[in-house]
């Protein structure tokens, strides 16, 4: 397994889109989106035949709030009811951007002005946004399968399993409910986290 | 059945894809379906639909790619798919499907940002180099370097926002094939010659935008060979409707790009093959 990342002992992002790779592929850059490195990383992978964690699909997928709801609300996670706004509908909520355009920029509103407010940062005067009742969230890092908090190492699996992304935050609502993924920062990786995961190689990517 | 087509307001700018729409709505009504044109209410409503048709613009970063990712995770027949939305939206992605289709292509280098190689690799092409970002379209973001000092100058600009760039050699040509393709089958052709003075579909000359001509040909009359590369093209990418765009020069084919949701406007792209409407409908309505 060739791990791809910033940081000693993985193969920087730069020098792996230059080779033809031939084995499995962990991307460990951190941000999949759609035409970051991490995105390219994986394309890369893939159309050299070879497997990677994420794959370009997934990675796509699992920054779109209602696509992640929907597809760990399938695989049998319990997830927040939800809904899809294109005109206001204030009330006290939880806003998040139907599509990845910022790193974080998930709004708790508790007043019309709010609302309203973070309505159009969020949805750009012109997209969509996902809405949904919560009265706190909570952030979980996740690292292949282990969370920064113990208590969410199931959330971690779950979702390696299901998107095959080993990196990320989540955004929690309520009752343990995922609804929002988001890219981590190169400082927020903890590879001692990732190397004793991967001492288990063979359950992990089985 | 009923199908729900996701348009956005610029749909109706020009009143020949107003019309084209149109057209989907009466054909469908004479195939005994229903067509419904829907906003971005659709993503409320999709329960309704049995299929979804797109015809907004399509990007993972748009609205439309998650129309049509949650009509396929509730198990709607969807045109377009997001996979070759994904495919269509991403150059870089889109050359690795021709490379490993040997589709024949003008000479292209994929450009990650090693400087150090960037004039090698315009010796390798040749001036003028074609610039073009990942997620260029409709002509936007793709531009044409005469020697070093502007290649240095396009892919800088460029490469503030993207990671990589495509680095084309450039091939003049006066007009541009748009093959139509559904379900690897032929569905429309027409050629798209550039207005005077113009390099691209969409250009600016002095100052001012100028659009192609749309000059439709009989799918029959085309040649064996541009055929059988826009089949080719097209099943590199996948099954759905694409517009493959081609050049022809001294007899050879080069395919420039294969898009997702091409334009279909009424007395364009439908002059010579009317019934590209009830095809669409019928893949729309397969089950």
């Amino acid at each position: 397994m060739l791990l791809v990342g910033e940081g000693d002992d993985l193969e920087p992002p730069d020098s792996f889109l230059k080779k033809k790779p031939k084995s499995d592929v962990l991307n460990l850059v951190g941000d999949y989106r759609f035409l970051t490195v991490g995105y390219f990383v994986s394309l890369h992978a893939e159309e050299n035949g070879c497997k990677v964690f994420p794959q370009t699909k997934d990675a796509l997928d699992i920054y779109r709030a209602a696509v992640f709801i929907e597809r760990l609300k399938k695989s049998g996670i319990k997830v927040p009811e939800f809904k899809i706004i294109y005109k206001p509908e204030p009330e006290t909520c939880v806003l998040a951007p139907m599509n990845p355009f910022s790193k974080n920029s998930v709004k708790i509103v508790k007043n019309d002005y709010q609302y309203i407010k973070a309505f159009k940062k969020i949805g750009i005067g012109k997209y969509p946004v996902v809405q949904l009742k919560a009265d706190k969230v909570e952030e979980v890092k996740i690292f292949l399968n282990k969370a920064d908090k113990t208590e969410f190492d199931w959330l971690a699996r779950a979702i390696f399993k299901e998107f095959g992304v080993p990196l990320g935050k989540v955004l929690i609502a309520d009752d343990y409910k995922p609804f929002y993924f988001m890219p981590i920062e190169k400082k927020e990786i903890r590879l001692d986290l990732i190397f004793e995961e991967l001492k288990n190689e063979n359950r992990l990517f089985c | 059945m009923r199908i729900g087509c996701f348009v956005e307001s610029y749909n109706f700018k020009f009143k020949e894809e107003a019309e084209a729409l149109q057209i989907f709505v009466k054909t469908a009504k004479k195939m005994g379906h229903e067509l419904e044109l829907v906003g971005k209410e659709i993503l409320r409503k999709m329960d309704k639909y049995d299929s979804i048709f797109i015809r907004a613009t399509t990007d993972p970063l748009l609205t439309a790619f998650v129309v049509s990712r949650l009509a396929e995770e509730m198990g709607k027949n969807v045109i377009d798919d997001s996979e070759s939305i994904r495919i269509c939206s991403d150059k870089i992605s889109l050359h690795y499907k021709f490379q490993k289709n040997e589709i024949p292509t003008p000479k292209t280098i994929l450009f990650f940002g090693d400087y150090e190689n960037l004039e090698d690799y315009a010796e390798q092409l040749g001036y003028p180099v074609v610039v073009k970002k990942p997620n260029s379209r409709f002509s936007l973001y793709v531009e044409k370097a005469n020697n070093y000092e502007e290649l240095l100058s396009i892919t800088k600009k460029f490469m503030r926002k993207c990671r990589a760039v495509l680095l084309q050699e450039y091939i003049p040509t006066n007009f541009d094939w748009r093959i139509g393709v559904l379900r690897n089958k032929l569905l429309y052709a027409c050629k798209y010659v550039m207005a005077k003075g113009a390099w691209k579909i969409h250009d600016i000359v002095n100052g001012r935008r100028v659009y192609c001509d749309v000059k439709a040909v009989k799918v029959d009359n085309l040649s064996l060979k541009l055929k059988n590369v826009a089949l080719k093209a097209a099943k590199s990418v996948g099954d759905g409707l694409y517009g493959i765009d081609i050049k022809e020069v001294n007899g050879k084919f080069y395919v420039i790009e294969v898009n997702d949701n091409p334009s279909i406007g009424h007395g364009w792209e439908d002059r010579k093959n009317p019934e590209l409407y009830e095809e669409i409908l019928i893949a729309l309505t397969e089950t």
